[in-house]
């Protein structure tokens, strides 16, 4: 049986004053019924162009968009309006990042449940706010009629966002795309808000796209991780795998720079040096090479082949063998990035 | 809710009384001010002057002045000094008049405006809209006066489609009452909504790209649902306050040129009229109801901007 969802060599290329950016370089990547998906990477890599893609939500008039977006076996890229209206909502719904800008604030949270309900069932207002009240009830609002009548600036973060889970699954979506959900929350109420989300996949065997910048975050829930640097994705396996058996140096780096509470709080996170960017059109080598530690001549003159398999389930671009993988990703016995006197104790950038 | 209606109450007394003084003052300072000479006409002696002087008050201090006229003008006893009829009672005369066409220039205000507004926001940067920057940009350029001059020209001059003047009461014939007004709420209605348009054209291409539009469409809304109940609805809040001040200026009086070019005899031209004879009294009392008429449309606009966005609170 095909995925519920399979992205294939998709493309996104924003035109600008200044050339193109070309945002999202060519990622497949597929979901199951039920699954969870995160896909993590620095911010700029290119995670909520492809989430938004998949919706038809990306902002630009300038997007230009290739490749193919499956959505039980539905063709998503170039499909009309009409289409994306009837999936969006009902289907496949959405949690964005920072509730607070991302619903509407003069329109009760209620309302903007009802609307929604209303946009894709033939129900009445009364029926549909009683839905509504339940659903803010399901995801661990209290006081919950109350609270459908309050507009988002009197609710807090964490409420908030609680709120926007409600809305995305009042229509018993299929999929539900949260990009970066709990960015910007309290620490305690972001894993919250995830295992809510877990939960909610559990007992609805609703399918899960999780957009972070946090490997960190993603360890207690997700089945399966896809690690994005420059618009690609370079590593991507069973979490477990992920955060085991890391193949891709710049996967060690975002494992390192992960806080541990057993860690001494004076030591400083070693952060992946140099800054993100996206794709260039003209570059030769791997996406990674100019920010990587183990580059040698090769990383230059030619891409990696995309996603080789190096365990089951397990796939990653790197030229590095095997055993040079081995020899080089623990740093001081923990997964690391940087190695050697030179590059260590940096500054969390 | 209270608290706003006390302290707004309150500081429209304190605008109120300091119109009231200046306006008073201004009269005391403008050279010819001296009423005696004007009210005694040609030729008087200074004795006959001298009795008016005395008759009517204005051998007393200032001050003294100030106070009894307003206390005419709460007892609505405040006597023009040029034809010597009861200000208030003109005005109230006037008011049905100014009422009519503050409404009707504002109604089609807001409607040109919502038009023009949206059609410029969703064609943004293409043929339609730049015409229309265009066109708004000519039409808030020219005053309503050349307007309404141009207007009358053609329509009530040349092709005579249309009363070249004049006002008709809507209890004595609605249709006359409507085809008199007409131009002159075209012509007041014209600049106005050529600027607010772009007001909300800019509002409304500001809050398109808003998170929370994105969510809208997420939720599978449709697009005009989207346009008109998340975009439009969060444009319009800036509005409120443009248009609420609009309205009161043309029902403070403030449509002086227009009344006057259509011959209206609204509050507007007897404004105009009173500066005109320089007649102490009915220009207090016009101003002060134009100032009364600015302080209680704010107050209301304050209100509504309130009810429109929550995030607002009115005692803060
Ligand atoms: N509307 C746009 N126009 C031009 N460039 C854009 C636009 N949106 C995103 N980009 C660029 O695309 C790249 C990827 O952005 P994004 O997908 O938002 O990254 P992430 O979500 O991983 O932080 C960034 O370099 C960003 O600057
Ligand atoms: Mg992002």
């Amino acid at each position: 049986m095909a995925p519920l969802l399979e992205v294939r060599d998709l493309r996104v290329t924003f035109a600008s004053e200044g050339g193109d950016v070309h945002a999202v370089g060519g990622v497949s990547f597929s979901i199951e019924e039920g699954e969870m998906l995160a896909v993590v990477g620095e911010s700029g890599s290119g995670k909520t162009a492809s989430a938004m893609t998949i919706v038809g939500l990306t902002r630009a008039r300038s997007a230009r968009i290739e490749g193919s977006v499956r959505f039980r076996e539905l063709e998503l890229v170039d499909a009309a309006e009409s289409v994306f209206r009837r999936i969006r909502g009902a289907e496949v719904a959405v949690v964005f990042q920072d509730p607070l800008s991302a619903l509407n604030p003069v329109q009760r949270i209620g309302n903007q449940i009802v609307e929604q309900i209303r946009a894709h069932e033939r129900i009445s207002r009364a029926e549909a706010q009683k839905r509504a009240v339940e659903l803010l009830a399901r995801v661990g609002i209290p006081e919950p009629r109350r609270r459908a009548r309050s507009f988002p600036h009197e609710l807090s973060g964490g409420m908030r966002q609680r709120a926007m889970i409600a809305m995305a699954l009042s229509c018993s979506p299929r999929l539900l795309i949260a990009d970066e959900p709990t960015t910007g929350l309290d620490v305690t109420v972001q894993m919250q808000i995830l295992e809510e989300i877990d939960e909610l996949r559990r007992e609805l065997g609703l399918a899960v796209l999780l957009v972070t910048h946090d490997l960190g975050v993603v360890g207690e829930v997700a089945d399966r991780v896809a690690v994005m640097y420059g618009g690609e994705i370079v590593e991507t396996g069973d979490v477990s795998e992920i955060f085991e058996n890391p193949m891709h140096p710049y996967t060690w780096g975002l494992l390192g720079s992960i806080p541990k509470v057993d860690r001494p709080r004076t030591r400083r996170l070693p952060a992946i040096p140099g800054q993100s960017q996206s794709v260039e059109p003209s570059r030769e080598g791997c996406v990674f090479a100019r920010r990587c530690p183990h580059r040698f001549e090769r990383c230059d003159q030619a891409p990696p082949s995309r996603l080789v398999q190096r365990s089951a389930g397990h796939f990653e671009s790197c030229w590095l063998t095997l055993a040079e993988k081995r020899s080089r990703r623990l740093v001081n016995g923990e997964f690391g990035l940087v190695s050697g006197p030179e590059s260590a104790g940096r500054d969390v950038g | 809710m209270l608290s706003f209606i006390v302290r707004r109450t309150f500081s429209s007394a304190v605008v109120l009384a300091a119109v009231s003084v200046l306006t008073f003052m201004i009269f005391e300072v403008i050279p010819s001010g001296d009423p005696a000479i004007r009210m005694a006409g040609q030729n008087a002696t200074p004795e006959t002057i001298a009795a008016i002087r005395r008759t009517w008050g204005f051998n007393r201090s200032i001050w003294h002045q100030y106070i009894s006229m307003m206390q005419k003008v709460f007892t609505g006893n405040v006597i023009s000094y040029t034809d010597q009829v009861n200000v208030v009672s003109q005005i109230e005369r006037g008011l049905p008049v100014t009422l009519s066409l503050a409404l009707g220039a504002i109604v089609l205000t807001i409607a040109f405006s919502l038009c023009l507004g949206m059609l410029g926001a969703v064609t943004s940067g293409r043929v339609t809209d730049r015409i229309l920057m265009f066109l708004t940009l000519t039409g808030l350029s020219t005053p309503s006066y050349v307007i309404g001059a141009i207007a009358l020209y053609l329509l009530a001059y040349r092709a005579q489609v249309l009363p070249s003047g004049g006002y008709v009461h809507f209890g004595t014939d609605p249709a006359a009452w409507f085809t008199h007004l007409l131009l002159p709420w075209l012509s007041l209605a014209i600049p106005i909504s050529c600027l607010s348009s772009r007001v909300l054209r800019a509002s409304l291409l500001d809050n398109v790209n808003e998170d929370f539009v994105r969510t809208a469409r997420a939720k599978g809304l449709s697009r005009s649902r989207v346009l008109v109940r998340h975009v439009l609805r969060t444009s319009l809040i800036p509005l409120v306050s443009i248009w609420g001040l609009d309205f009161a200026g043309l029902l403070g009086g403030g449509a002086i040129l227009i009344e006057t070019v259509f011959n209206l005899h609204g509050v507007g031209q007897y404004a105009a009229e009173s500066v005109a004879g320089l007649d102490v009294p009915s220009i207090l009392v016009v101003t002060l109801y134009g100032a009364f008429a600015v302080v209680l449309l704010s107050a209301v606009v304050d209100v509504l901007y309130a009810a429109l966005d929550p995030r607002v609170r009115l005692d803060g």
